[in-house]
């Protein structure tokens, strides 16, 4: 579609103010003779008064080609006429020539003009936005509070020309006002003043869950200081799933080159998956390139995109070794077993710091069990010693304590598969072994043939390994699972799918970590039982791949496992937050700094922030030091002086004592705003506006504005308010409850889409997971917070079978 | 590091800015202060040559927009911007400021618009 036609587009929406923003942009087009017409066929379909005068407006300028020049004489004749042609009067407003301007100002000023209509009042504020001077002050400053938005913009926008600082009066009533544009545009007028306050009032609009409120915030963006919202963005691409609106956050990243940049949106480039990971990735290499054309940077986008990403592969191997590190000295052996496996694991694949640290454990770990169990692990890249030299058919490897769903649902191998296979060690060998069915492999053998597989090999074993793959015992199963996450590929997607069955922590975790790496749409519809798992690791894997899907979902229940009461399942959410991309959870790791107690996971904190240090994180960590009256204040010293040292290391013009005196000096800031910010902080806006959405709510005009709506064909959204506001239809007699004729068949079901409508009195919510689909249902107090309209929706519900429009259901389970 | 350089020329009765290098906050400052400092009294009509600028970032176009607010609103003058790269271009038609000017691809055809 042409930029032109999506305008015209636009100017159909039923939502009058996105019919009114088109307006001002299509002034500046290049008008064909077929766009004068479409035009002039929407004009003739509007019936909103003040739009309409705005088309009008618009065509009569096209129909006189731009003639009319705006003379005194016209202009007088017009406002000494009451029935004056408006339309006109606009045109020419809009074309007064610089040399008469003072006295059309004059005669406009006894014309009274802020009696005008609502209609023509725009260009008159704009005419005194140009050429209006200190005594037109107070007559626009009464139309800053003006009802209608077009007014209402045209006299701030005037004001903030003539005497900015009388808009610090009004700023109140703007940052309530229900036009999301006006609230914005207060925003940035508060920015002047207190720019740390409208940033908060930003960051709620940018994270609002209203499409438009994102939008303004959005366009609001490109005007503010972008170090002073750069965290805020790349939090902000991080959640967001709507294409078009990452495309326009990224354009204020590409417009900001920074340094520093490109490493984060690496991380949030890795941290998702299908189309938003392919725009973000756009993101990127549009910011390396304004990096090299603005010549910040010497090196070659393409140069310098490799350099990060060995960069970041080094920075997530540094962050799992430090958490199994730590892991090592848990009071629990197995604990202790596990991460020594993780990190042994890590080390056949070469990565030395990791054997170091194994190498350093061995020697002051008391259980000779799991001294045994990683010596033999580092050597085999097996889980557990074989105790059997024999043929899987004839005797099995000794079943697990817990045996895995997998291994109770073996079926008899084929007899056949015999293919020339060869033995790997950690350098590979290639080395015949005979052919025979691998079911009369030995446990060496198995483990030779496991360990052998490598890239271009793969699917040439799995097709050996397949056939027999239930009958190998738990250890072995995992070997090949980690073959496959390695060296796999969407063919072996069914075989993990299988995996998924099973009891087995480690398979789990294992299939799930595979199933990410090769094809992570299968395991999506898998996540909400895995995500409910008994075991925290299975957790927090699922977790993990649930993030590239849903981001915030993800993020709010691994910060619902920050709360719980064990200190070990923290620190699981800990070293979860820890693989997400920083910005997206920064601020939910200095608040958990804040309530951790155990020094274990203050410690792993404390690791995650020193390694993304930053200006942003240092000062928040300040903030909080400052606040702090307990006895963790020392904790809190060390490790903002970390975090000093880290910074001034990547960017040398700092130092630790002018960070530290920057922070003294943003807390007095803070101290000096507080009373003044009283009647504008986003907590006290937000719950004037609270109060002023639930009258709207019931406003009678709402209704009527959804059923003209709905009659043109309107979205479902509005069919939703029709639905849940309208007042019932009279009930007939006959119309008493008849008993079913037909028998209803109830299912448990998952669904998942956006809240249309919410009630946070009666708790309840309206969901839409596909076009002409909502589901109706009740949250239970133990829900939470009632999600609102725009939010994302995830649950699983019990639902009549087969239906569809609106179908009332009953909820179950939220992930 | 960028290096931001500035130059102006006068032909007959347009004044023409060319910049090289990043256009930053410093950069933009450059800009306003090479209008308001040359620009002559009797000119009305401004190019701004941005084709070595291919980045420009939110400050600049900040001090952007506050200059074309002077020469097109308050002196009632015309402006013009050339060599947009498609990002600036795109950035400019978002924040408005090609409601202020008219792009063109070459100084020959602004000056040829800006004449008729």
């Amino acid at each position: 579609m042409d930029a032109v036609n999506e305008l015209f587009n636009d100017l159909k929406s039923p939502d009058p103010v996105i019919r009114f923003s088109v307006l001002s942009r299509i002034e500046d087009m290049d008008w064909s003779e077929e766009h004068r017409e479409a035009l002039r066929e929407i004009f003739a379909g509007e019936q909103e008064p003040g739009i309409r005068f705005h088309m009008q407006k618009v065509l009569a300028r096209l129909d006189s080609g731009d003639k009319n020049r705006g003379t005194l004489e016209a202009i007088e004749e017009q406002l000494k006429n009451p029935q004056r042609d408006e339309i006109s009067l606009a045109l020419m407003l809009e074309s007064v020539k610089r040399n008469e301007a003072a006295a059309v100002a004059v005669s406009l000023r006894r014309a009274e003009w802020p009696h005008f209509s609502q209609q023509l009042l725009p260009s008159v504020l704009k005419f005194f936005k140009k050429y209006g001077s200190a005594e037109d002050t107070p007559a626009i400053e009464k139309l800053c509070r003006h009802h209608d938005p077009r007014v209402l913009s045209a006299a701030i926008e005037a004001l903030e020309k003539h005497n900015p600082d009388r808009l610090k009066d009004l700023i109140v009533p703007l940052l309530i006002n229900s036009n999301f544009g006006i609230r914005s545009r207060a925003v940035r007028l508060l920015h002047r003043w207190d720019p740390s306050e409208a940033l908060r009032h930003f960051e709620s609009m940018l994270f609002s869950n209203l499409e438009t409120e994102k939008h303004a915030a959005l366009y609001q963006a490109f005007f503010f200081p972008f170090k002073q919202i750069e965290t805020l963005m790349l939090r902000y691409i991080s959640v967001e799933s709507d294409p078009e609106m990452i495309k326009k956050a990224g354009l204020i990243f590409m417009t900001n080159p920074e340094r520093h940049m490109p490493a984060r949106l690496l991380e949030v480039r890795q941290a998702c998956v299908g189309i938003k990971q392919k725009l973000v990735d756009v993101i990127l290499k549009g910011v390396l390139q304004s990096l090299y054309q603005a010549k910040i940077v010497n090196a070659a986008p393409d140069q310098m995109l490799q350099v990060l990403e060995t960069h970041f592969k080094e920075k997530r191997i540094r962050l799992f070794i430090e958490h199994h590190g730590n892991a090592l000295k848990s009071p629990e052996a197995e604990i202790r077993l596990q991460s020594a496996i993780k990190l042994s694991e890590l080390a056949r694949r070469g990565i030395d710091e990791a054997r170091q640290v194994v190498e350093a454990y061995l020697p002051r770990e008391r259980d000779l069990n799991n001294i045994r169990k990683v010596r033999y692990f580092l050597e085999t890249g097996q889980l557990e010693m074989q105790k059997s030299q024999a043929p899987v058919r004839t005797t099995r490897p000794e079943p697990s304590a817990e045996p895995t769903a997998a291994s109770k649902a073996a079926k008899p191998a084929p007899a056949t598969p015999a293919v020339s296979v060869t033995t790997k060690e950690e350098k590979p060998q290639e080395k015949p072994v005979e052919k025979r069915p691998p079911q009369e492999y030995t446990a060496q053998e198995r483990q030779n043939l496991i360990a052998a597989i490598n890239a271009e090999n793969c699917e040439k074993y799995m097709a050996v390994i397949r056939p027999f793959f239930r009958d190998l015992d738990v250890s072995e199963q995992i070997a090949v699972i980690k073959r496959i996450e390695r060296f796999g590929g969407p063919a072996d997607s069914e075989l993990l799918i299988g995996c998924l069955q099973s009891d087995d922590q480690n398979i789990l975790e294992s299939t799930i970590e595979a199933l990410s790496a090769i094809n992570p749409e299968a395991l999506h519809p898998y996540l909400p039982q895995l995500i409910k798992h008994r075991y925290d690791e299975v957790k927090l894997a699922a977790i993990k791949v649930f993030s590239l899907f849903d981001k915030k979902q993800a993020i709010s229940l691994v910060e619902k496992m920050l709360s719980s009461i064990k200190p070990a399942q923290r620190q699981t959410a800990i070293f979860c937050l820890g693989s997400f991309d920083y910005h997206s959870v920064s601020q939910i790791l200095i608040s958990a700094f804040k309530s951790e107690n155990d020094s274990e996971n203050l410690q792993q904190i404390s690791s995650i922030l020193r390694s993304n240090a930053d200006e942003d994180t240092f000062f928040r960590v300040y903030v909080d030091y400052k606040a702090c009256k307990s006895s963790k204040k020392d904790e809190y010293e060390n490790l903002c002086r970390e975090l000093a040292i880290r910074i001034i290391d990547t960017e040398p013009g700092h130092t630790v004592e002018a960070l530290f005196a920057a922070g003294e000096e943003l807390v007095a800031e803070e101290e000096r705003k507080k009373t003044e910010r009283a009647a504008y902080k986003l907590e006290k806006i937000q719950k004037i506006r609270e109060t002023a959405d639930k009258n709207v709510i019931f406003d009678a005009s709402l209704v009527r504005f959804t059923v003209i709506a709905y009659a043109i064909g309107a979205v479902l959204t509005v069919l939703i308010w029709f639905l849940f506001l309208a007042p019932g239809p009279p009930v007939s007699p006959d119309a008493a409850p008849k008993s079913a004729s037909v028998r209803k068949v109830f299912e448990t079901i998952t669904i998942k889409g956006r809240v249309v409508i919410s009630d946070a009195d009666k708790r309840t919510v309206a969901v839409e997971t596909e076009p002409g689909k909502l589901y109706k249902l009740q949250l239970p107090e133990s829900y939470g917070t009632v999600p609102k309209p725009g939010a994302s929706f995830q649950a699983q519900v019990k639902a009549e079978k087969g239906s569809s429009g609106e179908i009332p259901a009953e909820f179950l389970t939220a992930f | 590091m960028s290096n931001f350089t500035i130059s102006t020329d006068n032909s007959n009765d347009i004044f023409i800015v060319r910049s090289s290098g990043y256009l930053d906050e410093n950069g933009g400052a450059a800009v306003f202060e090479a209008v308001q400092k040359n620009l002559p009294s009797e000119c009305h009509k401004v190019i701004l040559n941005l084709k070595d600028s291919p980045v420009i970032n939110s400050q600049g176009i900040a001090q952007l927009i506050e200059l074309s607010e002077i020469i097109v609103d308050d002196k009632g003058g015309e402006l013009a911007f050339v060599g947009l790269s498609d990002l600036t271009y795109g950035v400019f038609k978002m924040v408005g400021l090609l409601q202020m000017g008219n792009p063109f691809e070459s100084e020959a055809e602004a000056i040829e618009a800006m004449r008729q």
